[in-house]
């Protein structure tokens, strides 16, 4: 009896795994043919990308051993000293450059004045296209704004690569310190061109 | 007679009968196997006509003397530049085109680069006019959210003008984007309109 479950057991047992394997076959290729989109559409497809597009940056340097800023001192009485630095764009495009005024003599009775020159100032102060006043006078503690670009007019903009000699004289009574200008805003122009060409 | 010879005798005619039995037989199937009665046959062969699937197919030319893989520098904001690109659908039916639109690099984030393209219906003329009829096709967006846009159909063989306008945002922001750059992505994709499942007995 024993032998002869073992010699029938096998078989039978194969056979219920071939039916199993068959129904598995037949639930997997129906759940795939479900699964399947009846009419699926076609595509093609292709990539593109453009050049580099760059935004213009606003650039300078001021001269002197600090570029961002030129520092004048002065005594308790002065009249008659002047200063000179130069502030040259050295961004890709023209940009308004306006300085900001900061000094160490609180409310004191400080006056700022600055000329500029679209050349270098002569030995003796002097211009010699004629200089524009930029600031004529101005009490520091109001910290005056400087429009870097050569002309007193707002927003007047200092075309990339060119440069603004500028004339400094502090006229102080009783009063010694310093007086800082440095970049109070360096803002591109709005621009709305046509740059196909680049 | 003796009985051993009558016994031979009678065997011997046995012999004879069975081996009648068995050339009977024989002719029998012979004659079943030669085909003497097989009824005649007729034979044609035919062959269909070219079935084809149907092709799918694009190209992206530039066009207008401008290069869609060329830059531009120092843009300010609301500067614009334009790329002119011909569309061919090279497949065999009618697609129908969009474009996954993206970006990379700073310029291209929210506020910076946007993107318009505009369709010519005949080629565009060297200085960027249409004589034909101009179709927006994209409406000017920000590159960054820009997603996937619609070029509309184009017949197999036939050609899309597209002008492509990238600008810069004019409230881009300074302190965020001066000195940025940035590249827009223009993936197209052409898509099948008819979904198959029909029927073709008339072509």
């Amino acid at each position: 009896m024993s032998t002869a479950t073992n010699a029938v057991c096998p078989a039978v047992g194969r056979r219920r795994a071939a039916r199993c394997l068959v129904l598995l076959v037949v639930l997997l290729a129906t759940i795939a043919v479900r699964a399947a989109p009846a009419a699926a559409s076609w595509a093609t497809q292709a990539a593109w990308q453009s050049g580099t597009v760059g935004m213009a940056r606003a650039q300078y340097t001021l001269s002197g051993s600090d570029a961002a800023a030129f520092t004048t001192s002065f005594s308790l009485v002065e009249a008659l000293t002047v200063e000179y630095f130069t502030i040259t764009n050295t961004g890709s495009t023209a940009a308004t450059f306006t300085g900001a005024v900061t000094h160490s003599a609180g409310a004191g009775p400080l006056q700022l004045s600055v000329w500029s020159c679209p050349t270098a100032f002569t030995v003796l102060g002097s211009c010699p296209g004629g200089a524009t006043v930029l600031v004529a006078g101005a009490a520091m503690g109001n910290r005056p704004p400087i429009n870097f670009g050569g002309t007193a007019a707002a927003n007047a903009t200092l075309a990339a690569g060119t440069s603004r000699f500028l004339k400094v004289h502090v006229n102080s009574l009783l009063v010694g310190g310093w007086a800082k200008i440095g970049m109070g805003s360096a803002v591109l122009p709005a621009g709305g061109r046509n740059r196909t060409q680049g | 007679m003796c009985q051993r010879c009558e016994g031979k005798h009678q065997s011997g005619r046995r012999v004879g009968g069975w081996f009648a039995v068995v050339a009977l037989g024989a002719v029998g199937a012979g004659l079943t196997g030669t085909g003497v009665f097989a009824s005649w046959v007729s034979t044609s062969a035919m062959q269909t006509g070219d079935h084809s699937a149907a092709a799918m197919g694009l190209t992206h030319t530039d066009t207008n003397g401008t290069t869609f893989t060329s830059g531009v520098a120092n843009m300010l904001p609301g500067d614009y530049l334009y790329r002119y690109a011909n569309l061919v659908n090279t497949g065999t039916v009618t697609e129908s085109f969009s474009a996954a639109v993206t970006g990379t690099g700073t310029l291209a984030g929210a506020g910076g680069l946007r993107l318009a393209v505009d369709a010519c219906s005949l080629a565009w003329a060297g200085d960027g006019s249409c004589s034909g009829s101009t179709t927006p096709i994209v409406t000017v967006r920000d590159v960054a959210t820009a997603g996937t846009v619609a070029l509309g159909d184009i017949a197999a063989g036939a050609t899309s003008h597209l002008r492509y306008r990238f600008v810069l945002d004019a409230g881009a922001d300074q302190a965020t984007f001066q000195g940025a750059t940035g590249k827009i992505n223009v993936a197209i994709t052409g898509t099948t309109t008819a979904v198959g499942n029909r029927d073709r007995t008339s072509g």
